[in-house]
């Protein structure tokens, strides 16, 4: 490892002397080299300094995904503050939460959510304008709670609880991971990465670090783009991409929809998936397609980021129906498995990338992680198997965790906001998984006869929640069926729906 | 008899595959169903791939866009448009 590079901005920093006038990103009809960005990043950072000096901050980045979010990233980071990456198309209340659960001093974000954004904030706000960027606004709201040495940023995931967590990262976590990143996929000034997933998703911190750290080229994929195959397969001709990473739902779309046979995808190099099980039909169809990739199968719940990874052999084996495995532990972590009060293995991971723990939620910290001989274990709650080469097979959850287009859902999450809706008595939501390991979310509700309106149900939901954690399905009940200890049955909704 | 590929085959299929019962409820040609996020993009994708079977029609990558899709009333102008 490079001695010089100690934090995530020397990434960048060392990137701009040796590459200058690379292009660092690209975005639709605009790009920036390593130089500008350093530059621009230099700015945001200055600004920030002369507002709070030395102290650790942390701030929100409330914007679509463009050259100006990674600028603003880095800014957060050079500054010494952690920057938290917000889901710019959720509902806002869920943003709101975040904002105050973290305490961030600084929001950065467009012109037109900073009207609403200052009526929800108390406080006093304060508008800045930073050369060279346009429409960032910092609404300085809270001082500074403590908060770990060396933290970088927090990425929200779903919560059981019915609120989001934060989950911590100091610098080391993510040096460490695109460090084994490096030697696995080989990027150099040559490369050119795809970002598909947004921010906030913990598959980002692959493309974004690892592409800026090799002097490669990133392209930034918009949220309108990432969901159409066609203009995917469009951006991997045209930008030549050797490097691409993004859950199998995304390359299920691709095979199936992208027209790939006319375009020429023959730049693509490595082809990373990771966040949900890749059927392996739609697998080995892709594997044809791009007889030029070599595909790997990466896992880890965000709290570990990538831990185990698995290469598929070429061929795929026409014959093979099972998914392939989530592979061996990555070099420098540790794994184990403990076994249930169920009697099934549970696989823990210990090492340099695993998180600082949950922001602000001790209970949740003591029973997530466990600290056995001064070694720091994160439970991650998937049930695991080993096959004879020593390979971890995914079995499924523990808990009422599901994963939906490769998001990761609480169950109880989406019960508690639904829960808060005026007409519901009761409600119990399951996840049920099909043949093609595609989730479907279907709320079971009890509701008051004069006032029940599921299309408004509906709308309370996308309101409230991300799209990805809306119900598919609502199906009325007249009542929730319950255990003898009056808790909800959920084996028995299992098999009483038909969807 | 082969089926008439007309804006009410259209309207049905959308309707058998996307919509909900209760959805089906006040659905008409000018429903919003994109902006409305009654149809997510998955099904959106879904739903290109259909009109370009039925109707051979292709869809530019650009194309596949709310102002093309976000009603039954807009995918027939569109298909309309690229058929002349």
């Amino acid at each position: 490892m490079n001695p010089q590079i100690k934090r995530l901005e020397n990434l960048l920093e060392l990137s701009a002397q040796n590459w200058p006038s690379k292009t660092a990103l690209e975005e639709e009809g605009r790009s920036i080299n390593y130089e500008k960005l350093n530059k621009v990043s230099n700015l945001i950072a200055r600004a920030l300094k002369e507002s709070f000096g030395e102290s650790q901050f942390r701030a929100a980045i409330y914007y679509p995904k463009s050259i100006e979010s990674v600028a603003i990233l880095f800014g957060i980071l050079k500054a010494g503050g952690t920057y938290i990456p917000l889901d710019y198309e959720a509902p806002e209340s869920r943003n709101l939460f975040i904002i105050k659960d973290c305490a961030v001093s600084v929001i950065f974000t467009t012109s037109d959510k900073c009207p609403s954004l200052k009526k929800s904030l108390s406080g006093s706000i304060q508008d800045l304008n930073i050369d060279g960027l346009n429409q960032v606004s910092l609404l300085p709201i809270q001082t500074n709670p403590i908060q770990p040495d060396g933290l970088a940023y927090m990425l929200y995931t779903s919560g059981s609880t019915g609120k989001p967590k934060g989950v911590m990262f100091s610098h080391s976590n993510a040096l460490h991971f695109v460090n084994w990143c490096s030697n696995q996929f080989f990027p150099d000034e040559n490369s050119v990465f795809s970002s598909h997933a947004s921010f906030h998703f913990d598959l980002s911190i692959l493309d974004l670090y690892l592409s800026i750290k090799h002097g490669s080229k990133l392209i930034l994929i918009s949220s309108k783009e990432s969901k159409n195959p066609l203009a995917l397969s469009h951006l991997i001709e045209t930008k030549k991409i050797t490097h691409w990473y993004s859950t199998p739902t995304i390359l299920k779309l691709m095979v199936n929809y992208g027209k790939i046979e006319r375009h020429d995808h023959s730049s693509l190099k490595y082809v990373l998936f990771a966040g949900e099980v890749f059927p392996v039909n739609p697998l080995k169809k892709l594997t044809l397609l791009w007889s030029t990739a070599r595909f790997f199968n990466l896992y880890g719940p965000t709290e570990t980021n990538v831990c185990t990874y698995y290469e598929v052999k070429l061929p795929v084996d026409v014959n093979r129906i099972e998914p392939f495995p989530i592979g061996k532990i990555c070099e420098g972590l540790k794994s184990k498995t403990i076994t249930t009060f169920e009697g099934k293995p549970e696989l823990y991971i210990s090492g340099p990338n695993v998180s600082q723990g949950y922001w602000n939620n001790e209970g949740l910290n003591k029973s997530s992680f466990e600290n056995s001989e001064g070694v720091n274990w994160y439970k991650t709650g998937d049930l695991v198997d080993q096959d004879l080469e020593g390979n971890y097979i995914y079995l499924g959850r523990k808990d009422r965790m599901v994963k939906k287009n490769g998001f990761r859902v609480e169950l109880d999450e989406i019960e508690n906001t639904i829960n808060s809706n005026q007409q519901i008595i009761d409600v119990a939501v399951i996840g049920k998984i099909n043949s093609d390991f595609e989730c479907r979310i279907i709320a079971f509700i009890q509701i008051n006869d004069e006032e029940g309106n599921i299309l408004e149900l509906k709308k309370y939901c996308l309101e409230n929640m991300p799209h990805y954690m809306t119900p598919d399905v609502f199906v009325i009940l007249e009542n929730i069926p319950k255990t003898s200890t009056d808790k909800t049955d959920y084996q028995k909704l299992h098999h009483l729906n038909e969807f | 008899m082969e089926q008439v590929k007309d804006k009410q085959f259209l309207l049905d299929y959308i309707k058998t595959e996307f919509l909900s019962n209760t959805e089906i409820e006040g659905f008409n040609e000018d429903t919003p169903l994109v902006s409305s996020r009654i149809m997510d993009s998955i099904s959106t994708i879904q739903l290109v791939d259909f009109i370009e079977k039925e109707f051979e029609v292709e869809f530019f990558h650009h194309e596949v866009d709310q102002e093309n899709l976000d009603s039954v009333n807009l995918m027939w102008e569109f298909i309309k448009s690229k058929k002349q």
